[in-house]
C-alpha cells in the first residue's frame, strides 16, 4: 500500500492515545480497606471476564477510529501486492499484454521514459506469466500485428520475448484505445484457456480513452474478462512542442520566397527566450532563432525558404527538445515548381484567335513573363478523362458536366485546389443547379435563376480585405464603370447565402447582382463570375482591368495539392502510380533508420495501382521505391508529422478512468521501475476508509454508553 | 478514647428493659422466666404428694373434690445473664467516626449492657476475632458497665475474622442457660459460625445476632475506579465500582437476606444495624417488638449449612 500523503501517517501515533488515556485513568483511583472482600470478588469473578472483553473492544474501537482518520487524510492507494500476487487466477488464462507505445509514452522523468518503464514492467509480467498460460503481446500503435500470439512460453522463448520488448521504440502516433482495444477482442475471441485478461501497459495520459469503449468493455464484463492496468506514467507537468508546420502559401515557385508558419506552444513554467530552432531542408542545415515564447502562450513563427530546384523538398523543423521530445519536431515535403498549372475546359472553341471560349483569359494569365503554365482542354475531351490535379481549373461556357467530372472536382477543390466558373449561352442552368450547386452542398456558390440583360453601369468590387479583387480598389472608377455586360446570370437572393459564401464584386445596377461569387469548399476556393471570359456579354476582355481581375482571381485560388505526400504519424502511406508502368514489388525506407520495408501495391476500384503502407509508427521522412519498366527507379518522398494530440497534458486517476470502461472495473496498479515487484498505487482508497472511520464511530458512540452502564 | 456510653440511647432503652424470651438460670431473683419451680405467684402446676412435703402446699380444694393429695407448684423468676459477643476483628474497623463498625458495635454493647444492669441482670462480655481476645465474667455489679466500657475502649481491631471457634468456646464455658447477644459485621466462615450459633442454642442459651454493617458496604458508593485492599489482608483489587455496583449489590442483599431467613428459622432474633442509623430507635423497637412477640417459635436449631436443612424438632429440646 502507499500513500499520497505519507508524512501525515506519523499521526498514527496519536492513535495510542485512547491506550495512553486509559492507562492515565488506570492511574486515577481511590485505595479503600474493603472488608466484603469475598463478596467483591465473587462479584468479579462473574463478570470480570466479559468486563475486560467489553472495555478491550471500546478500546479497540476507539484505536482504530483514531488511527482510521489518519489513515484517510494519508489518501492510501489500493492493497498491497507483488506481481505473483497481482497476475494470480484460479486456473490457466489467456493473457493479451498491451504496450502502450504512443507518442506520450516518450516523456520522460529522472532520464527515463515511460516508454522503458512500460518494457521494464512488460518483461517482469511476461516472466511472472507461468507457462501454464497463453499469452499474446501487441502494442498499442500495431495491435493487430502481436509480437507473439496465445504462446505459452517456455525458458528459453522468455529470454527471446525480453529482447524482443527490450527492442521496441515509441511511436508518434496518438492513442486510440478503442481500435486497440478492438483488436484486442479479435486475439481474446481466439483464445483457448476460458480465464481471459487483458494487461495494458500504459502511462495513463487522458489522449485516447473515450466512451465509446463503454460498449466493448460492458460485453468483456459479461464475459468476465479482467482488465488490468499497469500505470508507468507520471503526472504531466509541462512540455513545449510544435502544434503545427504548414505551407502558407498555396503555390512553392522555384526561386521565389515562400512562406511557412510554425504554430509553436510553450506550457512549460519557463519562457523560451531567443531560443535556437532548427531547420533542416533536403539535409541542409539551417539555424533559426525563434521569438520569445512566453510561458503558457502559442506564438505562430513565420518561416520563408527559396528553393533553387523544383521538385519535392525534405523540410524539418526542430525546437529544442525537453522532457517529451517527440513533438518537438515536424516534417513536410513541399512541392516546388517553376510553374502554376491552370487547366482551362474550353466549353466553346474556336478556330481563329480570341475566337474560343477562354482565349482572352489565357493570354491574360501568360501575357509577359508569367510563371502560369496554360493547359487548354475542349470540354468534349474533358468528358471522357480527366484533367489531373492542376492548381487552378477553369470552366468556360460548358453546358453540362458528367458526374463523374463533378465528383473528381469537388475531390480536387476539396484537398484545395483552385476553380473558376465562367457563365455562357450555352450553360444549361438545371443541370448547372442539380449538378454543381446541389442545394447548396455542391461547388456553385448560388443557385441561377436565369440569364438576362444586363442594364449596369460599371462593376462595385466589394471591399473585402482579403478579396483577391481588392486590389481592383486601386483602379479608377472609370476603368470599372466602363465594365458594361449587355447579359449576365442572375442568382438567388443573398439570404440563402452560408459562411462559406461571400460575393466579392457586383453590377451596378438597382438589383447589386452578384458579378463575382466565392465560396470556400474543403482546402479549395471557387470562384463563380456571372459573365463570360470572352467577349459574347461584355468588352470587359479587352481592357486592362480584366487581365488584372483574372491574375489575382486565378493567384488567390491556385494551390498545389499534395494528396499523399504529408501525412499525420498513424496514417498509411498512399501513392497512385501510373496504370502503364505499374511494378510488382516497391519498398519503403523508414525513419529513423533507414530500414527498409516492403510496400504493397493495390488496385483502386478504377483500376489504378497504388502504393499503400501500413500505418507510419514513427514521424520523419520516408522514400518508397519501386522500378518501373523502361524508366528505370522512381522514388518518392514522404513527411509523417507527429501526432501532437497525444502529448495534451491530461493525465486519468482511477475514477476518471472508470467513465470509460463502462461496468467493467479495472485492477489498478503502479510500476515504480525499481525492480520487478509491482507495488501498488492505482484506485484511492481513502472513500474506504472514511467509511469505516464512520462506521466506527457509531459502534463506538453505541458500545461507550452500552460499556458504560451501570451493573 | 471514643465514648460508647450515649445516655440518649441508654434511656430510650430504660423505658423498655430487656426481657428474656427464653427461660434462664439466673443466680438470684429477677424478672425473667426460670426454668425451676420457685416461690413467685405464677402457679406452675400440681404434683402428688410425697412425705416429707411440706403440707402447707397441699392444695387442700383439690383435696376435697377428689380426696387426694396435690402439692401445688409456682414458677421462680431469675435475674438474667447475658453475654455480649463483640466482633473485633480487622474488618469491624471500616468507617470513620461514630460510623465506624465497631463503634457501633461498642455502643450497642454498653447500651445494652447499661440496659441489663439496671435491670439487675448479669452481664459478661467477650471481644472475638479468630480467638477470644478478652472476657469479662457476667457480673451484674454497679461497676460492671464501667468495666464493659473499659473493656471495649481497650480493644483494638485487628486479625482475620472466624467467629465460630470462639462462639463454640463461649457456648460451652457460660454453664446457665442465658441470653447470648453476638454483635458482628458477619464477614466469616458462615458455615461454621451457624454451627456454633446452634451450639449455643443446644445448650439452651437464648441467642441474638445484631449485624452491623457500614452503609458503603452494601451500596458501594465510589464513582472512580477503587483498588480495594483487604482489610483483614494484603490482598488488593482493582475495579471499576460502576461496571458491577448493581451485581454486588445483590451478592450483598443476598448474603444479608440469607443471614435474615436462616436466624428466622431457627429462632434467633436478628437485627441489621446500619452505622448510620439512629441507634436509639433501632434498638429501642427491636427491643419492644421483641417484649410484644414473646418468645420466638423455631423449627429447629441453627446448623451448619453443609447438613443443609435445619435440624427438626425431633432434636434434643432447647431447653433443659
Amino acid at each position: 500500500m502507499s500513500f499520497l500523503a505519507p508524512a501525515l501517517l506519523f499521526g498514527l501515533a496519536l492513535a495510542s492515545a485512547p491506550i495512553i488515556i486509559h492507562l492515565l485513568n488506570r492511574r486515577r483511583f481511590l485505595r479503600v480497606d474493603w472488608a466484603p472482600m469475598k463478596y467483591l470478588k465473587l462479584t468479579l469473578k462473574t463478570n470480570r471476564r466479559r468486563l475486560r472483553l467489553e472495555q478491550w473492544l471500546l478500546l479497540a474501537v476507539r484505536t482504530l477510529a483514531v488511527a482510521m482518520l489518519f489513515l484517510a487524510v494519508a489518501r492510501p492507494i489500493s492493497s498491497g501486492a507483488n506481481l505473483a500476487g497481482f497476475l494470480k487466477v484460479q486456473g490457466r488464462a489467456s493473457r493479451v499484454i498491451v504496450i502502450d507505445d504512443s507518442l506520450s509514452m516518450s516523456s520522460q522523468t529522472d532520464g527515463r521514459s515511460a516508454f522503458e518503464q512500460a518494457q521494464l514492467a512488460a518483461s517482469s509480467i511476461v516472466r511472472a506469466v507461468g507457462a501454464q498460460d497463453s499469452l499474446t503481446v501487441v502494442t498499442s500503435s500495431r495491435p493487430a500485428h502481436p509480437l507473439v500470439r496465445h504462446a505459452q512460453l517456455e525458458d528459453a522463448d522468455l529470454s527471446r520475448m525480453e529482447t524482443t520488448i527490450r527492442e521496441l521504440d515509441v511511436s508518434d502516433q496518438a492513442s486510440s484505445w478503442t481500435s486497440t482495444f478492438d483488436a484486442v477482442n479479435r486475439h481474446l475471441e481466439t483464445a483457448v484457456f476460458p480465464l481471459k485478461e487483458v494487461i495494458v501497459i500504459t502511462d495513463l495520459w487522458a489522449n485516447g480513452w473515450s466512451s465509446d469503449l463503454n460498449e466493448l468493455c460492458d460485453r468483456w464484463a459479461s464475459e468476465e474478462i479482467t482488465l488490468r492496468i499497469v500505470d508507468v506514467g507520471q503526472e504531466p507537468e509541462s512540455n513545449r512542442r510544435i502544434l503545427s508546420f504548414t505551407q502558407s502559401d498555396p503555390v512553392a515557385l522555384v526561386d521565389t520566397e515562400v512562406r511557412f508558419t510554425a504554430e509553436i506552444q510553450n506550457d512549460r513554467a519557463e519562457p523560451l527566450l531567443a531560443g535556437q530552432a532548427t531547420l533542416i531542408v533536403d539535409d541542409e542545415v539551417q539555424a533559426l532563432t525563434l521569438p520569445d515564447l512566453p510561458t503558457g502562450e502559442t506564438i505562430e513563427v513565420p518561416i520563408a525558404l527559396t528553393f533553387d530546384e523544383p521538385g519535392l523538398h525534405r523540410v524539418s523543423l526542430s525546437i529544442p527538445h525537453d522532457n517529451l521530445p517527440n513533438d518537438d519536431d515536424s516534417h513536410l515535403i513541399v512541392d516546388v515548381r517553376r510553374m502554376v498549372e491552370v487547366s482551362l475546359v474550353d466549353g466553346e472553341p474556336g478556330l481563329g484567335p480570341f475566337e474560343s471560349e477562354l482565349d482572352f483569359l489565357a493570354v491574360a494569365l501568360t501575357a509577359g513573363n508569367a510563371p502560369w503554365q496554360i493547359n487548354t482542354v475542349l470540354a468534349s475531351e474533358w468528358g471522357n478523362q480527366p484533367i489531373g490535379a492542376p492548381d487552378v481549373i477553369v470552366l468556360g461556357n460548358l453546358e453540362t458536366l458528367s458526374p463523374e467530372r463533378v465528383q473528381e472536382l469537388q475531390s480536387l477543390v476539396e484537398a484545395g485546389s483552385g476553380l473558376m466558373i465562367f457563365s455562357g449561352e450555352q450553360v444549361d442552368v438545371e443541370e448547372y443547379n442539380r449538378l454543381l450547386y446541389r442545394g447548396g452542398e455542391g461547388l456553385l456558390p448560388m443557385r441561377i435563376t436565369e440569364v438576362r440583360d444586363a442594364d449596369t453601369s460599371g462593376l462595385v468590387i466589394e471591399p473585402h480585405a482579403d478579396s483577391p479583387l481588392s486590389p481592383l480598389l486601386k483602379l479608377s472608377p472609370e476603368s470599372l464603370g466602363r465594365v458594361r455586360p449587355r447579359r449576365f446570370v442572375s442568382t438567388s437572393v443573398e439570404e440563402e447565402l452560408n459562411p462559406d459564401v461571400r460575393v466579392l464584386a457586383r453590377w451596378n445596377n438597382p438589383a447589386s447582382s452578384p458579378a463575382v461569387i466565392e465560396k470556400r469548399f474543403g482546402d479549395g476556393r471557387v470562384l463563380f463570375w456571372t459573365m463570360t471570359a470572352d467577349r459574347d456579354w461584355s468588352d470587359w476582355p479587352t481592357e486592362a482591368s480584366y487581365v488584372l481581375a483574372m491574375r489575382m482571381a486565378a493567384d488567390s485560388v491556385a494551390a498545389r495539392l499534395l494528396r499523399w505526400e504529408n501525412v499525420t504519424a498513424g496514417q498509411p502511406l498512399r501513392y497512385p502510380l501510373d496504370p502503364e508502368f505499374a511494378p510488382q514489388t516497391a519498398k519503403l525506407s523508414i525513419p529513423p533508420t533507414g530500414d527498409e520495408v516492403p510496400l504493397s501495391i493495390e488496385r483502386e476500384a478504377d483500376g489504378i495501382p497504388m502504393l499503400v503502407s501500413e500505418s507510419t509508427r514513427r514521424a520523419g521522412h520516408y522514400l518508397a521505391s519501386w522500378e518501373e519498366a523502361g524508366i528505370g527507379e522512381q522514388m518518392h518522398p514522404f513527411a509523417a508529422r507527429p501526432d501532437v494530440s497525444d502529448s495534451e497534458l491530461e493525465r486519468l486517476d482511477g475514477s476518471e478512468l472508470e467513465q470509460f470502461l463502462g461496468r467493467l472495473t479495472p485492477q489498478l496498479i503502479r510500476f515504480t521501475g525499481e525492480s520487478m515487484d509491482v507495488t501498488t498505487a492505482g484506485t484511492e482508497l481513502w472513500r474506504y476508509v472514511v467509511l469505516m472511520l464512520v462506521s466506527l464511530i457509531v459502534v463506538e458512540s453505541l458500545l461507550a454508553p452500552w460499556v458504560g452502564r451501570v451493573r | 478514647m471514643a465514648n460508647y456510653i450515649n445516655p440518649d440511647i441508654i434511656g430510650r432503652l430504660a423505658g423498655i428493659g430487656f426481657k428474656a424470651n427464653q427461660p434462664v438460670e439466673g443466680t438470684i431473683a429477677g424478672q425473667h422466666r426460670s426454668p425451676l419451680h420457685g416461690l413467685s405467684p405464677e402457679f406452675a402446676d400440681y404434683r402428688a404428694y410425697t412425705p416429707g412435703d411440706d403440707l402447707k402446699n397441699l392444695d387442700w380444694k383439690a383435696y376435697g373434690r377428689s380426696d387426694r393429695f396435690y402439692v401445688k407448684r409456682f414458677e421462680e423468676e431469675s435475674n438474667l445473664r447475658a453475654f455480649l459477643v463483640v466482633d473485633d476483628s480487622a474488618s469491624m474497623n471500616y468507617g470513620e467516626g461514630e460510623r465506624n463498625k465497631f463503634h457501633c458495635a461498642a455502643t450497642i454493647a454498653c447500651s445494652l449492657a447499661a440496659t441489663l444492669l439496671r435491670q439487675r441482670d448479669a452481664v459478661g462480655l467477650s471481644t472475638v476475632g479468630r480467638h477470644i481476645h478478652t472476657e469479662l465474667r457476667p457480673s451484674g455489679t454497679s461497676s460492671q458497665l464501667a468495666q464493659v466500657v473499659e473493656t471495649l475502649e481497650r480493644t483494638k481491631c485487628v486479625g482475620e475474622t472466624d467467629l465460630a471457634p470462639a462462639v463454640s468456646i463461649i457456648a460451652e464455658k457460660v454453664p446457665r442457660r442465658g441470653v447470648i447477644i453476638v454483635i458482628s459485621d458477619l464477614l466469616t466462615d458462615l458455615d461454621a459460625f451457624y454451627g456454633s450459633l446452634g451450639k449455643l442454642q443446644y445448650f439452651g442459651h437464648e441467642v441474638i445476632l445484631l449485624h452491623v454493617l457500614h452503609r458503603d458496604e452494601i451500596e458501594m458508593p465510589f464513582k472512580d475506579s477503587v483498588i480495594f485492599r483487604d482489610i483483614e489482608g494484603n490482598e488488593e483489587l482493582f475495579a471499576e465500582p460502576w461496571s458491577f455496583r448493581t451485581a454486588y449489590q445483590g451478592a450483598m442483599t443476598t448474603f444479608i437476606d440469607e443471614v435474615r431467613e436462616r436466624c428466622h428459622f431457627c429462632g434467633i432474633d436478628y437485627l441489621q444495624v446500619m452505622t448510620d442509623d439512629d441507634l436509639g430507635l433501632k434498638l429501642s423497637h427491636f427491643l419492644h417488638n421483641r417484649q410484644l412477640r414473646g418468645p420466638t417459635k423455631h423449627r429447629g436449631r441453627m446448623t451448619n449449612l453443609k447438613d443443609e436443612t435445619p435440624q427438626s424438632s425431633s432434636d434434643p429440646p432447647t431447653e433443659y
